[in-house]
């Protein structure tokens, strides 16, 4: 058992060793990162800005290069970018205001449901030990000789009346 | 030939409404001649809408361009495959042929339970009649697909050229038998909830049927996924669009439904849960069908502007309504048979992995239907894209994952701690292996080192109830217990089965995170003769070739591939242009190896340079692989089995008593 538990916790302190040893993914090139981020403003941001073809993908993709080149920081672009098409140009909901609902909400749901479904379980725990203790409570004390003979005698009625 | 297919249409549509009529009234007043004739109006719907589906596929396979769907899905140059996949290209056709899917199982459903559960089949019949009766009235008053055109063209449209892909052959048959075959566990469910027969039969009876909707849908999700990953060019296979999500909803409460049910089997317990369940993944497969057909959603998949979605919204509305009703109205029938014994139990982590499997399945509808929400409280359009749902389903789906592995080796009703330490500790080791070796391999996410140790410790409790079942049976047979492998699967087809569908899940899920994970891609512009790297590959740029194939003008760069020095061979991704299309079709070149692929796309290109995409797509073929080990586990687990044949005998033996005595009818 000492065994066990010392290669668990050995496993244990070597995964949280490698993970805190992780590094950074190497970047690549910046304007093609966003454009591969964001969305064509076009068709109600339905295609990828990389591969869309419209006349406002070719206007934000050369204004991204562009921005980029000049040294702009990325927010800087987004955010202009933002104001002149909307913010449907993002590739997902932001995370302040009415937005931040479309994150939390999945997550409040399951936590919510397994609350409940902890809340259920253990009352179904608790009731079965109640029942436990009651069928063991009756079962030391044994059963009376006069109810004995009446069980009996219903059983023998209702088999007979069931015949 | 048209007219044939028209008056099927229409016949049937009167007959399925029919059949649904007298299947209820017949049972409910245990009128024999009734039911007899709706059983019969069960034969003749299905040869009626099967003579108009085969009336549509001889027009496409003909060219008959008096035929609205047809001028605008075929043309005379498409081979016969294609054109026959033009007839369920079209909204009508696809509508038809979910038609059709539903009158085949309920024939199929008849014919198999002739004579048996005479109490539940007549609203089996009822509801499945109900629900064919929806989409036949939707083909006859709103989307005939044999609406004739008015000027004849002498030639067709043609297919959509992205649909021009093997895969798209096969891969909306498989996505609407998996969504069509989720009706027949629905109709037994209601069909249990209408006669209060609500003990195990209905799950009994629906087992095969879920998991042959449960494989389909699968099938169908992997098709969609590799031919996205190959015709849409884009350098993925799954981008989490509105359409993709519909089939990925009901997968997702299908198969929490396929564990759960395990535990009302075993236990009697979870009644009521597994009843909403399957009601909830029936309505998301109809969701899935409403949502490509009403243009709520913008998506590359929709069939663009139609005018049946409110009949959908309304056949869902009554589904919630009717369903809900039924099971409140039956609560006091769906009391549990038994209890949980201990929160450590295998039925607490199906539970647990139920919670999250619906958890999932809410975040993807959320997160599909966030741009509408978003519009009517704030007026503003958002996007919600693949980053959201990375990071809202993934994490989720990883839980699952992990509890995939915890599951099987927790035993029923209580297990020990001593126990459980016992049976962790390979899984735990192979778990810390994996997370190693994927590090050493320069794995640097921690969310991906996290899902390969995830990973390692399912393929760990998985090996280790292989080990243990095979090592037994060797000792039973006398055999090494490498030898009793076969014996040990054949013995017990659901269970081991269902193992090898959570090994095809594992691969799978490497390939996921493989190369979500640490994809590498890069733009390029190349003057002939110019090179450039990605990875360990040298990609040398050719210059361009132009040629014409039938109708369509292909524009190919053709660059030499290179692993250092050695040469891997010439790769050609290309544009294809086709007339009547505005936006040329791309044709990306792969070159996959287990390890990793090499998916190159022309972008662009002048006089003097071409643009490409250069990407590196590491595990991809682990999904397909996957893909293909899940589809045997399936198989597997859907072969009849002998003790299972025993055990339903047995159980037959003891309820035909009692039922004779209750029915009180020859109905």
């Amino acid at each position: 058992m000492r065994t066990l538990k010392t290669t668990l916790l050995a496993a244990l302190l070597v995964g949280a060793a490698t993970l805190w040893l992780v590094y950074p993914a190497a970047a690549g090139d910046p304007a093609d990162e966003l454009i591969n981020e964001l969305r064509c403003p076009s068709a109600t941001y339905s295609q990828p800005l990389a591969t869309a073809g419209s006349q406002e993908a070719l206007w934000m993709r050369a204004f991204i290069r562009a921005k980029v080149a000049e040294g702009w920081p990325r927010q800087r672009i987004v955010d202009t970018l933002v104001r002149q098409y909307g913010e449907g140009i993002l590739p997902a909901p932001t995370k302040e205001g009415f937005s931040l609902a479309a994150w939390i909400t999945p997550f409040a749901t399951i936590f919510g449901g397994a609350a409940l479904m902890g809340y259920v379980l253990t009352g179904w725990l608790r009731e079965r030990k109640w029942h436990d203790a009651y069928l063991n409570a009756e079962m030391a004390r044994g059963i009376d000789e006069s109810d004995l003979q009446r069980y009996e005698a219903q059983l023998s009625k209702e088999l007979e009346q069931f015949e | 030939m048209a007219e044939i297919g028209r008056i099927s249409l229409v016949v049937a549509f009167v007959v399925t409404a029919y059949l649904t009529v007298a299947s209820a009234f017949g049972i409910a007043r245990r009128q024999a001649d009734l039911l007899a004739s709706a059983r019969n109006g069960v034969y003749a719907t299905a040869a009626l809408v099967s003579l108009a589906w085969g009336t549509l596929l001889y027009a496409f396979a003909t060219h008959d361009f008096t035929l609205q769907s047809v001028a605008h899905y075929n043309s005379r140059d498409i081979d016969l495959a294609y054109s026959l996949s033009g007839a369920y290209a079209s909204q009508e056709g696809s509508l038809l042929m979910w038609a059709w899917g539903i009158v085949l199982m309920m024939l199929v459903v008849t014919l198999q339970n002739r004579g048996r559960h005479k109490s539940l089949m007549p609203w089996v019949t009822a509801v499945m009649g109900f629900v064919a009766t929806f989409f036949l009235s939707l083909l006859v008053f709103f989307s005939d697909p044999f609406v004739r055109i008015p000027v004849v063209p002498a030639d067709g449209q043609g297919l959509n050229p992205l649909l021009q892909n093997v895969g798209m052959l096969f891969h909306p048959p498989a996505l609407y038998l998996g969504y069509v075959a989720f009706t027949v566990p629905f109709a037994f469910a209601l069909a249990a909830l209408i006669t209060g027969q609500l003990g195990n039969e209905w799950l009994q009876i629906t087992r095969r049927w879920t998991l042959f909707a449960w494989v389909f849908l699968s099938i169908g999700n992997l098709l969609g996924a590799q031919w996205a990953y190959v015709e849409l060019g884009w350098g993925g296979y799954w981008g989490w669009d509105p359409v993709e999500n519909s089939s990925f909803m009901p997968w997702l409460t299908g198969t929490a439904f396929l564990h759960s049910a395990m535990i009302q089997r075993r236990r009697g317990m979870l009644k009521v849960w597994n009843l909403a369940l399957i009601v909830a993944t029936f309505l998301l497969t109809i969701f899935g069908t409403f949502l490509t057909r009403s243009d709520i959603l913008s998506s590359v998949h929709t069939f663009g502007e139609t005018n049946i979605g409110p009949m959908f919204v309304a056949m869902m509305l009554l589904t919630i309504t009717v369903s809900a009703a039924l099971i409140w109205d039956r609560l006091p029938l769906l009391e549990g048979e038994n209890e949980l014994d201990s929160l450590v139990s295998r039925e607490s982590g199906f539970l647990l992995n139920n919670l999250l499997l619906v958890g999932a399945a809410f975040a993807v509808l959320w997160g599909t239907m966030f741009p509408l929400i978003s519009e009517a409280v704030r007026g503003v359009k958002v996007t919600v894209n693949a980053p959201f749902f990375n990071q809202v389903v993934g994490p989720i789906l990883l839980a699952t994952v992990i509890l995939m592995g915890i599951c099987p080796i927790i035993g029923w009703r209580r297990a020990s701690m001593e126990n459980l330490l016992r049976n962790f500790r390979i899984p735990v080791l192979l778990a810390l292996v994996a997370l190693v070796a994927a590090f050493l391999l320069n794995a640097s996410q921690p969310y991906a080192l996290v899902a390969f140790a995830a990973c390692g410790f399912v393929v760990g409790t998985v090996g280790m109830e292989f080990f243990r079942g095979a090592r037994a049976e060797g000792r039973i047979l006398k055999r090494n217990p490498l030898f009793a492998l076969p014996s040990l699967v054949w013995g017990n087809k659901p269970r081991y089965g269902g193992y090898l569908v959570h090994l095809g899940i594992i691969l799978l899920a490497i390939g996921v995170v493989g190369s979500q994970g640490f994809k590498v891609e890069k733009d390029v512009t190349l003057s002939s003769g110019q090179e450039a790297t990605i990875g360990s590959y040298r990609v040398v740029y050719g210059g361009l070739a132009s040629s014409v194939e039938g109708r369509k003008e292909v524009v190919a760069g053709t660059l030499t591939v290179y692993s250092g020095d050695q040469l891997l061979g010439k790769m050609t991704p290309s544009k294809e242009f086709y007339p009547g299309y505005d936006s040329p079709n791309t044709e990306v070149a792969i070159r996959s190896t287990p390890a990793e692929d090499l998916y190159l796309i022309l972008n662009s290109w002048t006089s003097t340079n071409a643009s490409f995409k250069l990407v590196i797509n590491p595990l991809v073929s682990w999904i397909w692989v996957g893909g293909y080990l899940l589809l045997m586990g399936a198989l597997i687990a859907f072969w009849p089995d002998a003790r299972e044949k025993r055990r339903e005998a047995a159980r037959l033996a003891v309820e035909r008593p009692s039922a004779e005595i209750l029915q009180t009818a020859d109905v």
